[in-house]
């Protein structure tokens, strides 16, 4: 009987030390969300008011009013536009070397994997320096290729898709190859249909990798025409600051997006990243 | 053997040649525009960085070799040695309060959620989501909400609580505090899923062994998966200690460094050496040490991890397949 009811508490913590938790990691989001819909009047306020006044001013302000004048609808297309041309390439690239090292055989396969995944101990922000100065001399400062093309090709993309090819049974290759088909076409017709979890999940890294990125596009964009979301956010932080009504609903309109991406997608994405770290 | 027979034999061997090199060539095709973006923006660069740390330069006007004065100033001279020094004791801070922080609350709650209990995904999700948010757009809701005066809501719990409030991001040591904070909400979700792996591949038979020969809940824990789990623990330990001299965008948002650089981390130091002050051949010597005391870390991690061989057989095969 004792035993019984000591089991029921430890139920009972796990479930309160979890909820307090999940409120605690969500609390910001409502917050946000509350300060976005307040009236500057009520947002000082002691003790505070964690019920909103539904005013839908502050989105209707900060929608007209986004820094330098240039629309928002510029900074979210610049976003979407940056984000889904590195994915489309990143992963295209990722694909095709993660096969040739996986299936393909040609001479320092092997030497030049293991020199790629040396790679990735290099923290991108040595190379901080360096990539400005080669995009200088490219005279690719102010513009959308200096924020896509160096993202273009990740170590851990094509590991993964190496990972991925290698349990592709050879049978299976030498079957297509016994039927006169080519390596190419077996590529794009047997394997990469194979793959398309795993290019899902990749495609979701990179694409929030570079929807999420700020200090590269910092650096190299200083022109606001082509600023992502979150450096035109910040810009709207020095701009507008303690203005937290405006703020928060800014901050709000450039969440959203993510939060539905990830709600979507969020087996996939938690899965690949403990797979990835058992891997790894 | 006839002419004909021979015949047939070098054909079939030049066809085979043929095809192999069809095939090689193919190779290099399929890996040629990863490696090329890779040589440009990657292993270039990163020999690039050791040129440049030995110039006096401003990326705009002339370059001047100083050989190494770079580093001799940073480590050295006076006024760069202090700001650089600095830099590294502020970074330790902060690692010495984030790391212990983010590995102890992100065990319990994978622990926690191993369990078999109900809503499970749910708050999985709840934990993890904060991981996939934009830095810039939550740290401007953190800043509101370490507002310092009273209506602060951080403050305002405080107050509630009858404890003094407190101006956050204007004040030291509170500053880094409040970063580690946010840091650690934002990071605590990565970091509890790879708990969550690592936990999952704690055989349950050896749990089972340990519970039949007489140890409590307590005791199979420490005693069976704390030192089974030491390799996912070390990995978390250098991949957040990694991300803690990186860390850049929180103090950029949120505190430029302040106040009395306070909050002045490598990652940003580098930043305002480089991109603000565009001392670019000093910034390098700083970007080559940030590289020196990640190299480190990372050799620390695969060493370690390296003995993942000695705990889990299935692994095991696989990491020597790899490493063939």
């Amino acid at each position: 009987m004792k035993r019984h009811k000591k089991f029921q508490w430890s139920v009972f913590f796990t479930y309160l030390i979890l909820s307090i938790a999940v409120v605690i990691m969500a609390f910001p989001f409502y917050w946000m969300v509350i300060s976005s819909l307040d009236k500057a009047s009520t947002l000082f306020r002691y003790p505070p008011k964690l019920i909103p006044d539904f005013y839908f001013g502050n989105y209707k302000q900060m929608w007209t009013n986004p820094p330098f004048g240039i629309s928002w609808w510029r900074f979210i297309g610049n976003t979407v536009f940056i984000a889904t041309t590195t994915t489309l390439l990143s992963v295209f690239n990722s694909t095709i070397a993660g096969f040739a090292f996986a299936k393909i055989r040609f001479p320092g396969r092997n030497k030049i994997f293991l020199f790629l995944l040396g790679l990735m101990m290099i923290p991108g922000e040595m190379l901080l320096i360096p990539n400005y100065v080669i995009l200088k001399n490219l005279h690719w400062l102010n513009t959308y290729q200096a924020m896509i093309i160096p993202w273009g090709a990740s170590v851990f993309g094509i590991f993964l898709m190496r990972q991925f090819f290698k349990t592709l049974p050879n049978e299976l290759w030498e079957a297509a190859q016994v039927d006169g088909c080519s390596i190419g076409r077996y590529f794009f017709s047997i394997a990469v249909p194979m793959a398309t979890p795993m290019l899902l999940t990749l495609s979701l890294f990179v694409f929030l990798g570079s929807w999420n990125s700020f200090l590269w596009p910092l650096i190299v964009a200083r022109d606001p025409h082509i600023w992502p979301l979150e450096v035109a956010l910040n810009s709207y932080l020095g701009e507008e600051s303690q203005q937290w009504g405006l703020l928060t609903a800014g901050a709000t309109m450039a969440m959203t997006p993510v939060l539905i991406l990830f709600l979507i997608f969020q087996k996939q994405f938690i899965e690949g990243l403990s797979r990835g770290a058992l891997k790894g | 053997m006839s002419e004909l027979e021979r015949y047939d034999a070098e054909t079939s061997k030049r066809r085979k040649r043929i095809k192999r090199l069809k095939e090689a060539l193919t190779g290099y095709l399929f890996i040629s525009p990863a490696s090329l973006i890779l040589l440009t923006f990657s292993i270039f660069p990163s020999i690039f960085v050791f040129y440049i740390s030995t110039l006096d330069w401003n990326m705009i006007g002339p370059k001047h070799f100083v050989g190494l004065q770079n580093y001799e100033n940073l480590l050295f001279r006076s006024p760069y040695a202090p700001e650089f020094w600095h830099s590294v004791l502020v970074t330790i801070e902060y690692v010495a309060m984030s790391v212990p922080l983010q590995i102890t609350v992100s065990l319990i709650l994978a622990v926690l959620l191993m369990k078999p209990i109900r809503f499970k995904s749910f708050f999985r999700l709840g934990i993890f989501i904060a991981y996939v948010t934009p830095l810039v757009a939550t740290s401007i809701v953190w800043m509101w909400m370490f507002e310092g005066s009273k209506y602060g809501i951080i403050n305002a719990f405080l107050n509630m609580l009858h404890l003094p409030t407190v101006n956050w991001l204007l004040s030291f040591p509170p500053a880094l505090i409040a970063i580690v904070i946010y840091v650690s909400w934002h990071e605590i979700g990565f970091d509890t899923i790879i708990f969550m792996a690592g936990l999952s591949s704690v055989s349950p038979e050896l749990k089972e062994a340990a519970a039949i020969d007489g140890a409590n809940g307590n005791g199979i824990f420490w005693n069976v998966v704390w030192p089974l789990l030491s390799p996912t623990t070390f990995f978390i330990l250098i991949i957040s200690m990694i991300g803690a001299f990186k860390m850049f965008t929180p103090v950029f948002v949120m505190t430029s460094g302040g106040p009395y650089n306070s909050t002045t981390t490598m990652g940003y130091y580098l930043y305002v050496k480089a991109f603000d002050d565009w001392q670019a051949g000093y910034a390098s010597a700083v970007a080559v040490m940030l590289f020196v005391f990640i190299f480190a870390l990372t050799l620390l991690n695969m060493k370690f991890t390296g003995r993942k061989v000695f705990y889990a057989g299935e692994q095991n095969t696989e990491a020597e397949n790899e490493a063939a």
